[in-house]
């Protein structure tokens, strides 16, 4: 672990900033919880189950929020405090420090949001393994390609969490839905199509909203190595402040 | 790219023709100049664009014309210059959650410095915070705080050291101490471009000056030339006293006064070459007489007009 990733790491483990996402991470588990204990078994309720926790709660809300709560102030922290200059004024390759910023929200983030996903997948889907491994991967893949987009927002704005939630919210959520090729696009919708790629069973019920397997691992790679790159190309250019 | 065996020339950091512009504002218009191993201080009143070169300098802000080398590298997209280069910046840029002596070692990690620990320990005594070094950095005082980034800068050895403003915040015994530490590593070889819109900070540590106003280079060069001809320039000092007359008649024998003007019925404008010397002899003469003095005050001893008198001069 160098130096970069270190810093990283700490700057954005807070305790708030952790606490908060932890409450967000529990929500899924909670509310599974809840639905098995009120709800009757049914195929209809499996369905509703993945449409209403996995789909909308997990990747449509915990998934991107707690990346824009990590990647956006890897280095949104830097620019506030003015400590950029502490990090770039030394010898360390400019894709070095790119990919320090772009590993610690995924080291982070990665593990609440899989761990969160796969409890609550486990309790209500009847410790259905495939689902619970297929979204486990779905959610891997999209916390790859959030942090990727999400640290370069932080670097390029200081409003980097208002450009993520329109990003998330008006173009994955309205935009998506509305026209139906965005979702090429869409980096909720790589997840889901890994995830219903790997798993036909109860997972069945994203089919809509979903795009083949390949397209979804190329669209992801190409996002997140792009916006790396597209970090990597703005550390080499910017005026540091 | 530089490797780690950069033979510098006399000449250690080049500035050639260079301007900075955002969108309609010039902030460093045109500048030129060189600075050589030992002390230089760059001197300016605030939004004179001091800090702006430093950071082009520096290799953080792109220049809109004209180029800057340091050791015959150029400063922009060269991570491997860094190597040989320590920059303070003005602002108190710290990690809060790092100790002081965490930043120090972060930054030697991060300049690839071979033995950590040594180098740590080394920066740490030399800006005398051994004592408070596992504090955090949060919890330290303003003069701590600079004097520990003091060291998070020049942990790795670099020959070429910029300082913006860094005696900011800290008292006159730490001010002793810095200028102590500056001369010893000017007498090593190494070159240290130190900032400050004080002049006085800048005279006690520097021999050569760079003065910049309005973003251009105003006068570079020995300190005691540029302020001989500073010393050309009357300054004007306002007293206050109960009795004006008694008070101008008595300051006017002075040799180092120009001449003297009524303000209002309480104060009085003196025109002199030696201000130090005028603010000095003042009180002692309002005594010999009983005289009660409320007030002296340099009317023009700010930098602004320093710098005016010599641009216009």
């Amino acid at each position: 672990m160098g130096p970069v990733f270190r810093l990283s790491i700490r700057q954005i483990t807070g305790i708030r900033r952790l606490l908060i996402v932890l409450l967000l991470v529990l929500l899924p588990v909670l509310l599974t919880l809840v639905l098995r204990l009120t709800s009757t078994e049914g195929e209809g309720n499996t369905a509703d189950y993945v449409n209403g926790v996995v789909n909308a709660l997990i990747v449509g809300v915990v998934l991107p929020i707690v990346m824009i709560s990590f990647s956006t102030s890897v280095f949104g922290n830097d620019l506030e405090d003015r400590t950029l200059s502490f990090i770039v004024m030394t010898p360390a390759s400019r894709w070095k420090i790119a990919l320090s910023k772009f590993a610690a929200p995924i080291l982070v983030g990665a593990p609440l949001v899989v761990v969160s996903a796969a409890v609550s997948i486990y309790i209500g889907l009847n410790s259905d393994m495939t689902s619970v491994f297929a979204v486990c991967a779905g959610l891997l893949l999209g916390v790859v390609a959030y942090a990727s987009v999400f640290t370069w927002a932080g670097l390029i704005t200081t409003r980097a969490l208002a450009f993520a939630i329109v990003y998330v919210f008006l173009w994955e959520g309205v935009m998506s839905a509305l026209v139906p090729g965005v979702k090429y696009l869409s980096i909720s919708a790589y997840a889901l199509s890994v995830m219903h790629g790997l798993s036909d069973g109860p997972l069945e019920a994203v089919a809509d909203q979903t795009v083949e397997m390949p397209a979804a691992l190329i669209g992801a790679f190409i996002v997140a190595v792009a916006f790396w790159l597209l970090t990597v190309w703005r550390l080499r250019t910017m005026d540091v402040p | 790219m530089t490797d780690g065996n950069l033979k510098p020339s006399t000449t250690t950091i080049d500035v050639v023709e260079v301007s900075k512009w955002f969108g309609n504002v010039v902030a460093v218009n045109d500048v030129s100049l060189d600075v050589s191993p030992g002390i230089t201080g760059l001197l300016g009143p605030n939004g004179a664009g001091k800090t702006t070169l430093l950071y082009m300098i520096a290799g953080l802000s792109a220049c809109s014309k004209g180029r800057i080398t340091i050791l015959d590298q150029p400063v922009r997209d060269n991570p491997g210059l860094y190597r040989h280069v320590g920059f303070m910046p003005e602002h108190e840029s710290i990690y809060p959650f790092l100790t002081g002596r965490q930043l120090v070692e972060t930054s030697a990690r991060l300049h690839e410095v071979v033995k950590v620990s040594d180098a740590v320990d080394r920066a740490v005594e030399m800006v005398g915070l051994q004592d408070v070094q596992d504090r955090s950095m949060g919890g330290y005082s303003r003069g701590m705080r600079q004097r520990m980034r003091l060291a998070a800068a020049l942990v790795h050895d670099p020959e070429v050291i910029i300082l913006d403003e860094p005696l900011n915040g800290t008292d006159p015994r730490q001010r002793i101490e810095f200028q102590d530490s500056m001369e010893r590593l000017a007498s090593e070889g190494k070159t240290v471009l130190i900032s400050s819109h004080i002049l006085e900070e800048v005279e006690t540590l520097a021999s050569r000056i760079l003065l910049m106003l309005s973003g251009k280079l105003a006068a570079s060069g020995d300190f005691r030339a540029i302020r001989a001809r500073l010393d050309e320039h009357a300054y004007q000092v306002r007293v206050v006293v109960d009795r004006p007359n008694e008070m101008a008649s008595a300051i006017i024998g002075m040799d180092t006064v120009d001449s003297i003007s009524f303000a209002d019925d309480r104060s009085l404008v003196v025109h002199s070459r030696d201000v130090v010397s005028l603010q000095t002899s003042i009180p002692r003469l309002a005594q010999e007489r009983g005289i009660r003095l409320t007030r002296v005050e340099p009317l023009d001893e700010s930098l602004e007009s320093l710098f005016e008198y010599m641009v216009e001069g």
